[in-house]
């Protein structure tokens, strides 16, 4: 009775629950399950169908631990903690379930690893090589079901290969709000379909890929391209839209290709998802999509002149008319940089233009993190301008207000993404016509060529700095080596002219 | 006009407010539909998402799962033989065996599909009778293999959906 009341009042005091896992204490709040509290103190126990991002479906039964005084064991995905409880998740009796039931999650799977995406991260590899039988006792005929279906534009789903743990299913009842997947038949026949005729063809069909344990969703995008243990990830920022999505890049180092991006958990900003507009994003990064030297009227200048020749035409534009363009899409150290060492070079502050997108809804959203302003860095390149008290004028597609200007030299910082900006090439082709134009930019194009100057720049991934995205948050960018070993940034660039104008 | 006919309509919005949640109403449903209609069709399935709002991918889970459901076109004729333990004992699985082989010899000798099934289904509660057997919805007692053969042929040959029946001619629809 005491200890009940003692129990009532510890939650009514701070709501926190007090129990030991695996011997260490841990004070978690009321109403947490077990597996979480787990993962609390760094003990991992094997799961599948538990996703922290979906609702408790309980049916993979591969995360049971022993609680002391329970005469069986329980699941700690859908067990809560209560005052005083002794977990012990790598118990005999809670590994030898655990092994049983890979067994027989593994009794229909067809085990083709080598030919299988998934292989590298997959959850069956792992918890197998963890608590696996290794002699298996499983002579059984497999149940053969449906391969390599055409499910949606970036899925393929392979039944075989599915241990029914039901994310996809929950994912597109609770996140995507679409239900479109559902598992029919029953017994060793279940398995994941959709309604005939139908296809997943929502912006987030991606994360299914994600949360699938198993190779049963892959990726179109991704398949058989690359093997996963190749990849090597860095923690950065996604520049597709202003919601600014915390993400994985994945690059095989040895090829200097990027093949995927992947959410990082955020829950400030993404939580567990992002769009699939957003996993495009490692498209432009690769050295086949972009320009690698820069060029003075369409002929290649060495890296070592550029700034050079970035000087001398910012020094032959002294006392004259200069003008910036600027798009949203480069950082605020970038912008304050540029800002201020244009200013220092030049004496006076260039007339200032913001190019956006030419038709653009930059308040739209879908109600889960997409958002219609496709630029990374709106907020931030507002905040730089207002900072260096600078009044811009905003260009969309006609560049009319630039002519009126008649600069001297115009410097255009270009987008990262011409995606966002849909079709480019008429105002690169009017800016052309301008008679002095710097153009930093990533994508090769032969409009590009007829600048005086272009510049090829960094791409997110090889930055470091910061974006603030729609909500005035800033999140980290971090930087790979670059694609192309010599490429300056504008923060060597101009950094590099300052110091020649100062000798 | 809605997809189903008037008398269906009224049997499935009765079902959807009956329950705490909608998708409760989804097996009583289905029976209804499979009643009238003999089998589920995908477009049945549809149009429950499309008029009622159930959504397609629960039903269909629901319509996979259980095997009573009907969902290819079913022959004139459903022969159900009661292979519990009673009908069992009783030589329930010799009326079975003697039907199926009937229905070989129908095929090899005509060269067309029997207008027949056969299933074997769980107790129907007349073990005092067995083995047991349903026809369409006749009820049948003590269905030795002769009597088998023999109701194959009253209910084929006279083209009868009943033999003694009290009740009106069912509806009996075609293959799709």
């Amino acid at each position: 009775m005491t200890n009940t009341e003692n129990t009532l009042n510890a939650e009514k005091t701070q709501n926190l629950v007090n129990l030991t896992i695996d011997g260490k204490p841990v004070s978690v709040p009321h109403g947490t399950s077990v597996i979480e509290a787990a993962k609390k103190i760094g003990s991992k126990i094997p799961h599948f169908c538990w996703h922290p991002g979906l609702s408790v479906a309980g049916v993979c039964r591969l995360c049971m631990v022993k609680i002391e005084g329970n005469p069986k064991l329980q699941i700690g995905c859908n067990t809560q903690v209560t005052e005083g409880m002794k977990v012990e998740t790598k118990h005999q009796e809670a590994k030898e379930a655990q092994k049983w039931a890979l067994e027989f999650h593994l009794v229909n799977h067809p085990l083709d690893c080598p030919t299988c995406d998934q292989a590298g991260e997959c959850k069956l590899q792992d918890y197998y090589m963890q608590v696996g039988r290794y002699d298996s006792q499983v002579n059984e005929e497999k149940v053969l079901k449906p391969k390599a279906l055409d499910v949606g534009t970036e899925l393929i789903l392979d039944t075989e290969r599915c241990i029914l743990c039901s994310r996809c299913v929950r994912f597109e009842d609770q996140v995507s709000k679409t239900s479109s997947l559902g598992i029919f038949n029953r017994g060793d026949h279940s398995q994941i379909g959709l309604i005939p005729g139908r296809r997943i063809e929502h912006n987030y069909s991606y994360n299914l890929v994600d949360i699938c344990p198993v190779g049963a969703f892959t990726a179109r995008d991704f398949r058989f391209k690359c093997r996963v243990w190749f990849l090597e990830k860095t923690k950065t920022t996604c520049p597709g839209c202003s919601t600014g999505c915390s993400v994985s890049v994945f690059g095989n180092k040895m090829e200097r290709e990027y093949y995927r991006l992947k959410p990082e958990v955020d829950h400030e900003v993404n939580g567990h998802w992002m769009c699939d507009y957003g996993r495009k994003m490692y498209k432009h990064c690769n050295a086949s999509a972009r320009q690698s030297v820069p060029q003075k009227n369409g002929t290649p200048v060495d890296w070592n002149r550029i700034t050079n020749e970035l000087v001398q035409e910012l020094t032959k534009a002294r006392n004259k008319k200069v003008a910036l363009v600027l798009t949203p899409q480069y950082t605020n150290e970038e912008y304050a940089l540029v800002l201020s060492s244009i200013k220092q070079i030049l004496g006076t502050t260039p007339t200032v233009f913001i190019w956006r997108p030419e038709t653009e809804n930059p308040t739209e959203f879908d109600g889960v993190l997409f958002r219609g302003d496709h630029n990374a860095n709106t907020k931030g390149l507002e905040r730089a301008l207002s900072q260096a008290n600078i009044q811009a004028e905003i260009i969309r597609g006609n560049i009319e207000p630039l002519k009126n200007a008649n600069p001297d030299l115009t410097i255009v910082l270009g987008p990262e993404i011409e995606m966002a900006y849909g079709n480019i090439e008429n105002t690169l082709q009017s800016l052309s016509k301008l008679s002095n134009v710097v153009y930093f930019g990533v994508t090769l194009s032969d409009t590009t060529k007829q600048f005086s100057l272009t510049v090829p720049t960094k791409v997110f991934v090889e930055k470091n700095g910061t974006y603030l995205n729609y909500n005035s948050m800033p999140r980290k960018l971090i930087a790979n080596a670059p694609v192309f070993s010599q490429i300056m940034g504008l923060d060597d660039m101009f950094a590099a002219a300052l110091q020649r104008i100062e000798q | 006009m809605g997809y189903f006919s008037k008398e269906l309509t009224k049997i499935i919005e009765g079902y959807i407010g009956r329950f705490e949640t909608k998708r409760s109403s989804i097996l009583p449903i289905l029976h209804a539909i499979q009643d009238e209609k003999d089998w589920i069709r995908d477009e049945d399935v549809l149009a429950l998402e499309s008029e009622f709002n159930l959504p397609a991918v629960d039903v269909r889970e629901v319509l996979t799962f259980y095997t009573m459901y009907r969902t290819s076109p079913v022959k004139p004729y459903r022969i159900e033989i009661c292979n519990s333990i009673s009908c069992w004992l009783r030589g329930a699985d010799k009326t079975i065996e003697t039907l199926e082989n009937h229905m070989a010899r129908w095929k090899q000798k005509t060269g067309n599909e029997p207008p027949f099934e056969v299933h074997a289904v769980a107790c129907l509660g007349m073990c005092g009778h067995a083995p047991v057997a349903f026809v369409n919805k006749d009820r049948h007692l003590n269905v030795t293999p002769e009597l088998a053969l023999k109701l194959v042929e009253q209910y084929t040959s006279k083209n009868l959906a009943k033999v003694e029946s009290k009740q009106e001619t069912q509806n009996v629809e075609g293959g799709h």
